[in-house]
């Protein structure tokens, strides 16, 4: 197929995008690995296969875990209206607010030697568990990043889930279908392009995933090897080797993800036709209806609740609850000098981030699921290949790439201004969700209406603007707000980009406010409370202004 | 609509304006609108940065009636910064020799012979060239790192030697203190301040593993530590790599001139220590952190970090510690933390006098002083140890934090031999990463199986499997050389070389296990 001029420009400001902001940061970083004796010593090194192999586990068994956790509510969600819905659908989006660093400090308040389980179990007489460490290490890593990661996958399969048309299972339960047949045949397949969404981003993120595994020790993975070889003091051209096996094995298990879930040719064509079917619940039934959002979100809030308490405590050691209360944290924190700057940073790192990341993800989620041009795979695999390296990895690249490269030099140089850079590096790690949210909005919108705009005589643009974009606004949205507020809590790229004060962002803040010896993790975890509270705001502000919009999808 | 909007808003705007409501009435600026500026790279915290910034822009104004900004640089971890400056100083050369009529087109060879004393014209070409990269000064780090930079042409000489004199004499900065370097001769880079290394434990969890408070390396091995030791990753800080050099250096003169027997302990030991770790952080502050919060029974730590926590533990808990940080007898040495003027500084002049700043009385005071004392810090008690020996005289340490502190004084019983470990220093890195870090799991399984056997004395044959090395100390050399060959070869041989050592002890501590577990 020939294609317009207008869209052979579109692609080509979008290879241009995916080239500078992408393929040269990773390969300034992997050119070291780029050696074929080098690759091959990865894989001769039974510690970097077995590495490879754990990574595998622990992204498949969070997967299923996720799938466990985030299914059964999302179902309950869409069939049933109880009290107390709104409550807890906000609840389950807890982990999205999460700051870095100073969460370790939750989990050691809950899961530390003398931390709250533990001193529970002591009160009941039973002996301390090592939660942290030992040979349960494995299973927590699984289950925390599970506990993380699951928001992902719960509005993905909402957001499908009400694209479903109610008429559909109606026909099938006057036909005699039961409800698991209703819910195999009929349900399951028509939200499959949002499990594929959700499903795929959980499948890399936890198979790339650094932070959990380096806080329990778990350290026999890929992503740690490759963290500790590359921090080492001493030059090492493995760990970036590991980088290119680790991003292959990653688009090896997107494809297989693809080859199972993501074809789309039985999808449901309802978008813009559903409506709400859900039954009200009374008495136990709506009880009953609460547990499995009460339980997920006080499992994954369990960290938050420790870090708040943790932020207004002055000791909390060995006992179930803290023992004395103060603000001293908080006054230390938001009175310091650098706080006030961060957080006007951070706004506009992310806003930017924000903006570039819709612009380019609803970009490739159109070439990917309606132009489809010779090679669109190409563009599907380069949004959702920075879900595969690390964050680090992808840091220093950005950074290399203005040492190296005089020209970026002159526009990118973070020590002038990182504006740029970051906006960049921010919106290139959080391009997988808006790609996969916009695409899967996509795919459920029958090409039909775009027929009849276009036969009604409504330009492409037009139909752009009037039709596609409005029905798949919810799933724009929700990519946004991962975005946004992923962004806001962005922790290697702030670390290794920002490299003045006046440029700091929060997370690079709170990370100084760490260092301060002694009572420095507490008033880091109080600035940590503050971005907390304020990004539960900002969800919750959004929500007010997309209150229909969203309210459609959600039913908020 | 709008109350729904206001709902969603005032908490999102109120949240917004604490920070701005509670942000301190900036004190007048001491710097005016023509200030100069001095630009500094370092891993140094918030506390350090803050406080010599304020204290250097009072002397400077005294001093010179001029006005200074700074500029800190802050990249991450010495590791980081030094990966970042070398990078930029290389794009800077690479730049500098493209736009040159009639040189050879640069290449990998070029980037190798500029840093090296055999690099010929490149060599002679860098360290001759007046390019910087906008930065002056790398204030902290480990001695190790400075002094490489310094072997690169990167660190240059800040002429304090000569312009002050009095200061680097024995009885104030000594050249070498137990053997350890204090201040470069040629005068490339100049220790600041002090670090010791130690053991810090958790009193509640030593009392609760009914065991006697680790005073000494060898505590640390015990079996009622397993899983209960944090240590930190050497090959990530040389400051670590230091510690366990230390060890190696008391173990090796224990035996006296059996070498192979001394060195063989040491090795021994630092396996115990790590079959008995919960973990190798990359994060050296993280050790007496989950010390003081009990995750750890004990760790390895520097000095200012345990120390820190104990007071920040005890301010906590109504004045009662519940970590303790002890210098090992005879079994630390003290260490430099330096700080150099950079090549091509843009403001040399005031980077040699910040140095000059740092070494003097008034800065020295800063590293120990309590708050709000005599020349003391204002905001931030550092716990730091000054580098000046001078400084330990009463008229001092009774405003110090760590009044009873004397470093030159509590390792003086420890005698660095540079000769038995110095040239070893990089190796013992690659020989944790071989024999601990990398089959870690292999050798808790088998110190795990050793100990449930009953003990080392119960199960010979598996404790001698597990005590095996593949060489002794009188191998090292060549060793070392088998290593230096490969390095050249390329990294392909040496990650091999690096591979088999894995593989092997792997191996051992695998059969030890069955060993342990058969009972023998």
């Amino acid at each position: 197929m020939k294609l317009k001029p207008m869209r052979m420009l579109v692609l080509s400001l979008l290879a241009v995008f995916f080239f500078i902001f992408l393929i040269m940061p990773i390969y300034s970083v992997v050119k070291n690995g780029l050696n074929p004796e080098v690759l091959a010593e990865c894989f001769r090194n039974p510690i970097y296969l077995e590495g490879l192999l754990n990574s595998l586990k622990i992204a498949l068994v969070t997967t299923v875990i996720v799938f466990a956790i985030a299914l059964p509510p999302a179902l309950v969600y869409d069939r049933y209206e109880f009290a107390g819905k709104k409550l807890v659908n906000t609840l389950m989006l807890i982990p999205m607010i999460l700051p870095p660093f100073v969460g370790a400090l939750g989990f050691m308040q809950i899961f530390g030697h003398f931390g709250v389980i533990n001193t529970m179990l002591v009160g009941c007489g039973l002996p301390r568990v090592d939660w942290l460490g030992g040979e349960g290490r494995f299973w927590m890593v699984c289950i925390i990043e599970a506990l993380h990661l699951y928001p992902i996958l719960y509005l993905n399969i909402l957001t499908a889930l009400a694209n479903v048309d109610p008429a559909m299972n109606e026909a099938a339960r006057n036909l005699g279908a039961g409800r698991w047949r209703r819910f195999t045949k009929i349900t399951l397949p028509m939200i499959r392009p949002g499990i594929f969404a959700g499903g795929t981003l959980i499948l890399i993120w936890s198979f790339t995933e650094l932070g959990t595994p380096l806080m329990f020790g778990y350290n026999r993975v890929t992503t740690v090897q490759i963290f500790n070889g590359i921090t080492e003091l001493e030059t090492n051209p493995l760990p970036y080797a590991l980088v290119i096996v680790l991003l292959a094995a990653a688009a090896g298990l997107y494809a297989v993800s693809r080859l199972l879930l993501g074809q789309s040719n039985t999808v449901a064509m309802t978008k813009g036709m559903a409506g709400s079917s859900a039954k009200k619940l009374k008495s136990w039934r709506a009880l009953a209806a609460f547990a499995p959002f009460a339980v997920v979100s006080l499992a994954a809030g369990l960290p938050h609740i420790a870090l708040v308490l943790t932020a207004f405590t002055k000791d909390w050691y060995s006992s179930i609850l803290p023992r004395e209360f103060t603000l001293m944290h908080f006054e230390n924190a938001l009175s310091h000098h650098m706080v006030t700057g961060s957080i006007v940073n951070s706004l506009k790192y992310s806003l930017l981030a924000m903006i570039i990341c819709l612009i380019v993800g609803v970009t490739v989620a159109i070439v990917v699921t309606r132009w489809r041009p010779r090679g669109y795979q190409l563009f599907d695999t380069l949004s959702m290949m920075p879900l595969a390296i690390p964050g680090i990895i992808m840091a220093f690249g950005f950074l290399s790439m203005t040492v190296n490269f005089p020209f970026l030099r002159t526009y990118l140089d973070p020590i002038k201004n990182p504006l740029v850079l970051l906006g960049m590096a921010y919106a290139i790690r959080r391009l997988p969700y808006v790609t996969r949210a916009a695409c899967a909005g996509l795919e459920q919108t029958p090409v039909d209406l775009e027929e009849a705009a276009h036969n009604l005589g409504a330009s492409s643009w037009t139909t752009m603007r009037r039709v596609v974009i409005p029905l798949i606004s919810a799933n724009i949205a929700v990519g946004a707000l991962f975005a946004f507020s992923f962004s806001m809590l962005e922790v290697s790229d702030s670390l290794i980009l920002a490299h003045k004060e006046e440029f700091y962002p929060i997370t690079k803040a709170i990370f100084e406010l760490a260092g301060i010896l002694g009572p420095g993790a507490w008033i880091a975890c109080a600035f940590g409370v503050w971005t907390m509270a304020f990004l539960a705001c900002t969800l919750a502000a959004a929500n007010a202004i997309l209150g229909k919009k969203m309210g459609s999808l959600f039913r908020f | 609509m709008i109350k729904h909007l206001l709902i969603a808003f005032v908490p999102l705007l109120l949240l917004l304006a604490l920070p701005f409501a509670l942000k301190p009435e900036q004190p007048p600026k001491i710097t005016g609108a023509d200030a100069e500026k001095l630009v500094i790279i370092s891993p140094h915290s918030e506390s350090i940065r803050f406080e010599f910034e304020r204290a250097f822009k009072i002397h400077y104004r005294e001093k010179f009636g001029r006005d200074i900004e700074f500029e800190w640089r802050n990249v991450g971890g010495t590791a980081d910064i030094i990966r970042y400056v070398n990078d930029r100083f290389e794009a800077t050369f690479r730049e500098w020799w493209q736009a040159q009529d009639g040189f050879e087109p640069w290449s990998l060879e070029i980037s190798k012979a500029y840093k090296s004393d055999k690099g010929g014209k490149p060599r002679e070409l860098f360290l001759k060239s007046t390019g910087g990269i906008g930065i002056d000064l790398m204030f902290g780090g480990g001695q190790y790192d400075h002094s490489k930079q310094a072997e690169l042409g990167i660190a240059v000489d800040a002429g304090l030697l000569r312009s002050h004199p009095e200061w680097f004499k024995p009885e104030v900065i000594p050249q070498q203190f137990s053997g350890e370097i204090m201040y470069d001769p040629q005068g490339r880079y100049y220790g600041a301040c002090l670090a010791t290394f130690g053991i810090c434990y958790n009193i509640d969890r030593i009392a609760e593993l009914n065991t006697a408070p680790p005073q000494r390396w060898e505590d640390l091995s015990r079996p009622v530590f397993y899983q209960n030791i944090a240590l930190a990753d050497p090959t990530k800080a040389g400051s670590i790599t230091k510690c366990f050099e230390m060890l190696i250096q008391e173990q090796m003169q224990k035996t006296g001139d059996n070498l192979d027997q001394g060195w063989a302990n040491a090795v021994n030991l630092i396996k115990v220590i790590s079959a008995n770790a919960r973990y190798f952080t990359d994060s050296a502050s993280k050790v007496p952190k989950d010390v003081a919060s009990a995750n750890a029974a004990a760790g390895m730590c520097i000095d200012f970090y345990g120390r820190s926590e104990a007071e920040w533990g005890a301010e906590r808990n109504g004045g009662v510690e519940r970590i303790v940080f002890v210098s090992p007898e005879h079994g630390t040495s003290l260490s430099a933390d330096p700080i150099h003027v950079l090549r091509g500084a843009p403001n040399r002049r005031a980077a040699v006098e910040f140095i000059a700043f740092v070494l003097s009385e008034d800065g020295q005071k800063l590293w120990n002083y309590r708050l709000n004392t005599p020349g003391g810090p204002v905001k931030y008690v550092m716990r730091r140890l000054p580098i000046r020996r001078d400084m330990y005289t009463p008229e001092n340490t009774r405003y110090m934090a760590d009044a009873k502190a004397n470093p030159y004084e509590e390792t003086s019983g420890f005698i660095y031999n540079p000769k038995l470990t110095g040239r070893y220093f990089s190796f013992i890195r690659v020989v944790v990463k071989c024999f601990a870090l990398d089959p870690m799991p292999e050798l808790q399984a088998a110190w795990r199986a050793i100990l449930d056997a009953g003990g080392p004395e119960k199960v010979p044959q598996a404790m001698a499997k597990f005590n095996e090395l593949p060489f002794s100390y009188s191998e090292l050399a060549q060793i070392q050389k088998e290593l230096s060959q490969s390095r050249e070869q390329g990294a392909l041989a040496m990650l091999k070389l690096q591979r088999e050592w894995s593989e092997a002890c792997r191996a051992q501590y695998r059969a030890a296990a069955q060993l342990a577990k058969e009972g023998k």
